[in-house]
């Protein structure tokens, strides 16, 4: 597997995380400041999800195994 | 009046108080979510399927995925859950940094799980305290501490917060 290939991490809506937990994880694992995570988190919960676009498949792997520890739903797929 | 619990946040520092049952029902659901994940083979309500959802589109990749990463991620929620009783004894009152209030969302996720008939991610949500079922009452108390506990770790200086319910 090419790891320069861009893959897409997309984090679902759900009817039951925070979200301060969303905006919390953008923090920690995207590095997202308050404004950008709250901005996230709306978008997520106002569309249905998210695309995160990423870099690498094991990179890609790693968040959504990061965003599934904390409650949230992520799923995978090649760009 | 009377509260069960009641959440203050000051520029992200937190302050929890709960009434006595509140504190010995929630950290009881906490011991028992720690014991569970700990078990094997897991406890059918706890198994990685039902706390991690499908990473992909295929049910094959899927599985690979929750191959390769399954026990780690369910190894980092019992961690956390572990962190969460180590720090929490049952007090009736407890101050969290930024670090503690993410393992407690991680463990108020995740516990809500052990009483939901579906993954979390396909089932409704709760949408009162007064539910038929007193599995539904329990997911509907850890979702609200939960909310209220995230959002008091946002609160900026100088905007303290305060949740009572």
């Amino acid at each position: 597997m090419d790891q320069g290939e861009t893959w897409i991490v997309r984090i679902h809506n759900d009817d039951f995380s925070p979200f301060a937990t969303v905006i919390m994880a953008a923090a920690d694992l995207l590095g997202f400041d308050l404004q950008l995570g709250d901005r996230l988190a709306r978008v997520i919960h106002e569309g249905g999800w998210a695309d995160l676009p990423t870099r690498g498949r094991g990179p890609a792997e790693e968040l959504v195994a990061a965003f599934g520890v904390r409650g949230l739903r992520a799923t995978l797929r090649a760009a | 009046m009377w509260d069960a619990v009641r959440i203050t946040g000051d520029n992200g520092q937190v302050v929890v108080e709960f009434a006595d049952n509140t504190a010995v029902v929630l950290r009881s659901a906490f011991v028992e979510l720690g014991e569970m994940l700990a078990e094997d083979p897991p406890p059918r309500r706890l198994t990685n399927e039902r706390l991690f959802a499908d990473a992909c589109d295929r049910a094959a990749d899927s599985a690979a995925f929750r191959a390769a990463h399954g026990a780690r991620m369910r190894a980092e929620v019992r961690e956390a859950v572990g962190r969460v009783l180590a720090g929490w004894r049952g007090d009736l009152r407890l101050e969290l940094d930024r670090s503690a209030v993410r393992d407690w969302l991680i463990t108020l996720a995740h516990a809500q799980t052990r009483w939901l008939k579906q993954p979390r991610w396909r089932a409704p949500a709760p949408s009162t305290f007064v539910a038929k079922r007193k599995a539904d009452v329990t997911v509907a108390w850890l979702q609200e501490i939960a909310t209220h506990l995230g959002s008091a770790s946002s609160s900026s200086a100088g905007q303290a917060v305060e949740y009572r319910f």
